[in-house]
């Protein structure tokens, strides 16, 4: 069973998911370079699986189901890790670029500490 | 209208209703029109209950769908651009797709909700019904006495222990106990207000969730865009001769899904939302109109259940 710290800290990352996701979606949209674009769609899927085993973990309460979800997502936060990197170096518009680290560098924070 | 006052329970509830909206229990014509429209009210309220049932469970599929088209065309995006010949990894065609949120069994787990839902707002029409017997079908009561023995053992929802799972098993618990024992119903006015605080359990839970699930499934139907787009864009530097119908292709694929499924879930959250307003309308009906309620939740649950109709077009 999850605890209340667990829960806080999976709610926080989601969070922090939730707010890369719009700015990185708009990014890969205003890249015109099909090789960029294509690396910053796989950075894109990565949030989204991410974001995906985030809401599996807070909706199961199945202990099995959230011990599985946490170590998949121990894995995804350093998989993120590299793809906050690309976005940093892709995106076009340093500000955003560095907006999006931000957001998955907190994010990994948070999943660290589940 | 002679059948209105057959039965004993039936006649004491409503009339008690009745007394509560300002309406004269005495049997003249206007009486008797009071009643019926508070029975026909009563009616509607439980056909909005199967109503939202039916949506919520349609936006749960929605939400496996989306996964598992996610899945697919990820898949076939990485297959598709896998350098090698020989790919890495293989993409499977054929093979259903298991979704990774809401599973089968969790879908089961929330229909076992709704289905608490439904059959206490059976119940309420049952009571309010001008038929003498009360009690819903074997069957209902089966399923009734099903529910109600798995939310009384905490084997409702999976994690026993969890607060969340508690608090679910003992709303369903009390949504399925009238369905049980009816003829300890006095009055329609007061099963609602004992049942307000459970019915509220139940809809935050799936509210909630629905919120969840709508994030992650807009997260995807954008992913799944830029997955096309980016696609596109490689063919068309190649000088792909299949690039239009490509394209052609990539829009339809997107016009299938749910383009807005923030929206779509708030629509439907509202309506659960309306299902509370409409309870807690019986059981306050001395000072709130019922009818305005219930109206606003047939409403509601006709706006949402075109929004996905127009969506699986």
């Amino acid at each position: 069973m999850p605890t209340t710290t667990q829960l806080g800290n999976i709610q926080n990352a989601l969070a922090q998911i939730k707010l890369a996701i719009p700015p990185a979606q708009a990014a890969v949209g205003a890249t015109a370079d099909p090789d960029a674009k294509y690396q910053l769609t796989l950075a894109e899927i990565q949030l989204v699986n991410t974001q995906t085993t985030l809401t599996q973990a807070l909706i199961a309460a199945d202990d099995t189901v959230f011990a599985t979800d946490t170590e998949k997502l121990k894995a995804q936060a350093e998989v993120l890790k590299e793809q906050a990197a690309k976005f940093k170096k892709i995106v076009a518009d340093v500000d955003t670029g560095v907006r999006i680290a931000g957001y998955i560098a907190e994010a990994a924070k948070f999943i660290a500490a589940i | 209208m002679t059948q209105i006052w057959r039965g004993s329970i039936g006649v004491a509830a409503v009339l008690s209703l009745a007394a509560c909206t300002g309406l004269s229990p005495q049997r003249d014509i206007g009486a008797v029109a009071g009643l019926t429209q508070i029975q026909d009210t009563i009616s509607k309220f439980d056909q909005g209950a199967h109503s939202i049932s039916t949506s919520e469970t349609a936006f749960l599929r929605s939400a496996q769908t989306a996964d598992c088209n996610y899945q697919f065309y990820t898949a076939a995006f990485v297959f598709a651009n896998d350098p090698d010949r020989i790919p890495k990894i293989s993409l499977t065609l054929e093979t259903p797709c298991t979704p990774n949120v809401i599973t089968p069994h969790q879908l089961e787990e929330r229909q076992k909700l709704m289905e608490a839902i439904v059959l206490y707002a059976d119940q309420i029409q049952a009571v309010a019904s001008s038929g003498s017997d009360k009690a819903l079908s074997a069957n209902s009561k089966s399923t009734a006495a099903e529910l109600n023995s798995l939310a009384k053992s905490q084997n409702l929802m999976t994690g026993t222990g969890s607060s969340i799972v508690t608090d679910l098993g003992q709303a369903v618990a009390g949504l399925t106990a009238i369905v049980l024992a009816p003829q300890q119903l006095s009055d329609i006015k007061t099963a609602a207000a004992s049942e307000a605080e459970n019915l509220s359990i139940v809809v935050n839970y799936l509210k909630q969730e629905n919120t969840a699930l709508a994030s992650d499934m807009a997260g995807k139907t954008g992913a799944l865009a830029d997955i096309l787009d980016t696609t596109l864009a490689k063919e068309k530097r190649a000088g792909d001769p299949n690039l239009l119908l490509d394209a052609v292709y990539a829009r339809s694929i997107l016009q299938n899904g749910d383009a807005d499924p923030v929206n779509t879930t708030k629509q439907l959250n509202v309506t659960l939302d309306s299902l509370v307003a409409a309870n807690e309308a019986i059981a306050n009906a001395g000072t709130g109109g019922i009818v305005a309620d219930v109206n606003a939740l047939i409403a509601q649950a006709q706006a949402i259940q075109k929004t996905q109709a127009a969506l699986n077009k």
